[in-house]
């Protein structure tokens, strides 16, 4: 009788997975906390329905360094991930290494070159091969706002940086710092591409940060952003240094900041203390002074080579999967960011994502959208962490704006 | 003179005492200060935490950040909390303590009471692989676990921290057998005693310090150990300081300050645990190892 009933229960689940039996994925990722988990389970649930077991692989830290270290491990004992998150300019280097496959096929028959934008493509298809798989697309040039502080003085959001620099003695008046700052170098390096932008619009961003050129790196409008840095370092309280983000976050949302200049993802701090968007707070671009313009960065998972049959057809169902509108939409409404493509149905999504989408799309077609440098989308990891450590020289000692844009030419031609 | 002060180098007035206990009881409070952080910020809900107070006592105390980070808290896509890694790593420190123990007791017995020709050569050899850098070796050793089929599992991790320990456990036992007189040893050779019996009933029962001290060693590093644990482990096989760090480590995602306290505090107990029961042979068998060496 007991033996009849396994076996019904055997019948029973194979004939739920016919295509997919005894077959897994193994996702390496860091998305550990809260709202990056529930975003990554959207995604598993969606694998797991084809009857395709997910092996989760997460370790948390530096934006993926450690788990690089352990990639490197896995590679060696002959035992890479199905997939893992990648960012930037690191897929790639992988790439390059010659360790990615690719999902050219799903990618052919869901046609992503048409619906994923160029900007995506850039960080996704490396020599006409789709390698990874964009699951969201991040703001970096984010402002926080919190709304009772714009209403106590009176002030309307800043649009430009004059504005913004006008309003901070009226906040200090007040008895409200003008930003909340987290003082760590990341953060530093985040703000100041912000800045970048802003103050020298996209074609300025890209000739200093993404193509590196020397000239425009000591150029005047490097220097003026980094008077602009200069500025901003008067605004700031004297605990700033080594704070995590997210207790800038709790600035604002106390009250105790006006603003905070973070990434998209320092949405879900907001909505955990149960304030509203367009009520308690709100998120409005960085100021820009030089037109329209948009930081971004890519989250996908990066398909490693596989030679198991079962294995590269595991990739294509977490490909197929990750790309489907209804995951698109669900994974985003819970990690914070915009789909990576941009024909779904935003229509779902909070205030907040709709605004960052509809800019999105409108700077990609513009060509105004531009890689976040600190991220490592806009150059490799060296530079970037050469740069950052001239930010960051710049941002905690009273060097002139001259020299910091010396400062940080001679670092990324030095490791360049 | 009196009983009590029998282990008093130097005597001293009741002013002089007062005054050292004095200093002692400060520096303790000193040293228990980030402890007291951990332990009154795992007890508060985080809004209070944010608000800006870390020193405060909690104005609501709650206990859910200790279930939270025990069996709720995300550790990956799934929210199991800490429990699972916790047995992991129990699982895996357990026999690798014992296993690399046990060896370096033999490699012991084996150095001073069985010698043979380039023994001290052979001792150096070994002694060299507790100055090797985990970093050096982790490569190699991937490569290793993968050709023995090991990789991404409890075993593979467990010989990893055996042969990683095997130095360590050879130089204390080493050490302390060097001053056992080997008088001992030859006169049960000549009542027909074998290798394993001697040390079974001769060098064994006189190695209590030793071993607690190997122990503590040994428990303290592996259960503390986050590169291998990192980056030799699997799915099911991951230990508890990488869920910790997956646990305190988000790079966009929410921090929930009072549940990464309790997380952290329960890694930590294990060893508290280990020093609490153990530490009082601890610093005695270092010191029974080192007159004589």
């Amino acid at each position: 009788m007991r033996k009849m009933s396994i076996v019904a229960a055997l019948a029973l689940t194979t004939s739920l997975t016919p295509a997919y039996a005894d077959m897994t994925v193994e996702v390496m990722h860091f998305w550990t906390s809260g709202g990056e988990a529930a975003a990554l389970a959207t995604v598993r649930d969606a694998v797991v329905a084809q009857g395709v077991a997910w092996v989760d692989a997460p370790v948390a830290g530096g934006g993926g360094d450690q788990a690089k270290t352990v990639l490197q491990a896995r590679i060696t004992a002959g035992d890479p991930p199905a997939a893992m998150l990648i960012l930037g300019q690191n897929i790639l280097d992988w790439a390059g290494a010659g360790l990615l496959g690719n999902v050219d096929a799903v990618a052919a028959a869901g046609n992503w070159d048409a619906v994923l934008p160029q900007a995506v493509q850039d960080f996704t298809k490396v020599d006409g091969h789709y390698v990874s798989v964009p699951t969201n697309v991040h703001r970096t040039d984010m402002m926080w706002v919190n709304v009772a502080a714009f209403a106590k003085i009176g002030a309307e959001y800043p649009t430009t940086w004059e504005e913004f620099n006008a309003l901070a003695p009226r906040f200090l008046e007040a008895g409200i710092m003008p930003i909340a700052h987290g003082g760590q170098s990341w953060q530093e390096m985040y703000m100041f591409e912000a800045v970048a932008l802003g103050i020298g619009g996209a074609d300025f961003y890209r000739a200093a940060l993404v193509d590196l050129d020397d000239a425009t790196l000591r150029g005047d409008t490097m220097v003026a952003t980094f008077v602009q840095m200069a500025e901003l370092r008067g605004m700031i309280d004297d605990n700033a240094p080594g704070r995590d983000w997210n207790l800038a976050s709790a600035m604002v949302i106390n009250g105790e900041a006006a603003v905070q200049i973070m990434g998209d993802w320092a949405k879900g701090e907001f909505t955990n203390a149960g304030q509203v968007a367009g009520v308690e707070f709100d998120c409005v671009p960085v100021p820009k002074a030089a037109g329209d313009g948009f930081v971004y960065l890519v989250n996908s998972l990066s398909m490693f080579a596989q030679t198991d049959p079962d294995r590269i057809a595991s990739q294509d169902v977490l490909a197929t999967a990750i790309m489907s509108p209804e995951v698109q939409i669900a994974f985003n409404l819970a990690k914070g960011a915009i789909p990576a493509r941009t024909d779904v149905d935003m229509t779902a999504l909070d205030a907040c994502a709709q605004a960052t989408a509809a800019s999105f799309a409108a700077n990609d077609t513009a060509g105004t959208a531009v890689p976040t440098f600190a991220g490592t989308h806009a150059a490799p990891a060296a530079i970037v962490g050469a740069a950052t450590d001239a930010v960051t020289e710049f941002m905690n000692s009273d060097m002139a704006p001259a020299d910091g844009a010396t400062l940080l030419a001679d670092s990324i031609a030095a490791a360049m | 003179m009196a009983a009590v002060e029998q282990d008093t180098a130097v005597r001293t007035g009741a002013f002089t005492r007062t005054f050292i206990y004095l200093v002692l009881l400060l520096f303790a409070l000193f040293y228990l200060l980030p402890f007291f952080v951990m332990l009154v910020n795992s007890v508060k809900p985080l809004a209070e935490i944010t608000g800006g107070n870390m020193l405060a006592l909690p104005d609501v105390w709650t206990i859910q950040p200790w279930l939270s980070a025990w069996s709720t808290a995300q550790i990956g896509v799934e929210p199991t909390g800490l429990r699972p890694y916790f047995i992991n790593s129990l699982i895996m420190v357990v026999p690798a303590v014992a296993i690399s123990t046990v060896l370096g007791a033999l490699n012991g017995f084996v150095l001073t009471k069985w010698r043979f020709r380039g023994d001290t050569i052979l001792f150096g050899l070994i002694l060299f692989s507790c100055f090797i850098p985990f970093q050096i070796v982790l490569i190699p050793m991937a490569r290793m676990l993968g050709i023995l089929g090991l990789a991404g599992s409890l075993p593979g991790l467990i010989l990893v921290h055996v042969v990683y320990g095997l130095g360590f456990t050879t130089l204390y036992f080493r050490n302390y057998y060097a001053s056992f007189p080997t008088e001992l040893v030859r006169a049960a050779m000549i009542d027909g005693a074998g290798f394993f019996r001697i040390f079974w009933r001769i060098m064994l029962p006189v190695s209590g310090p030793i071993a607690v001290v190997s122990v503590i060693w040994q428990f303290t590093n592996i259960w503390n150990d986050f590169l291998f644990g990192a980056s030799f482990s699997g799915s099911g096989s991951t230990p508890m300081t990488v869920a910790l760090n997956n646990l305190v480590q988000s790079s966009t995602g929410v921090k929930e300050y009072n549940v990464h306290f309790a997380g952290a505090i329960l890694a930590a107990l294990p060893t508290l645990v280990v020093y609490i029961v153990a530490g009082r042979f601890f610093v005695r068998g270092l010191m029974a190892g080192s007159v004589k060496g």
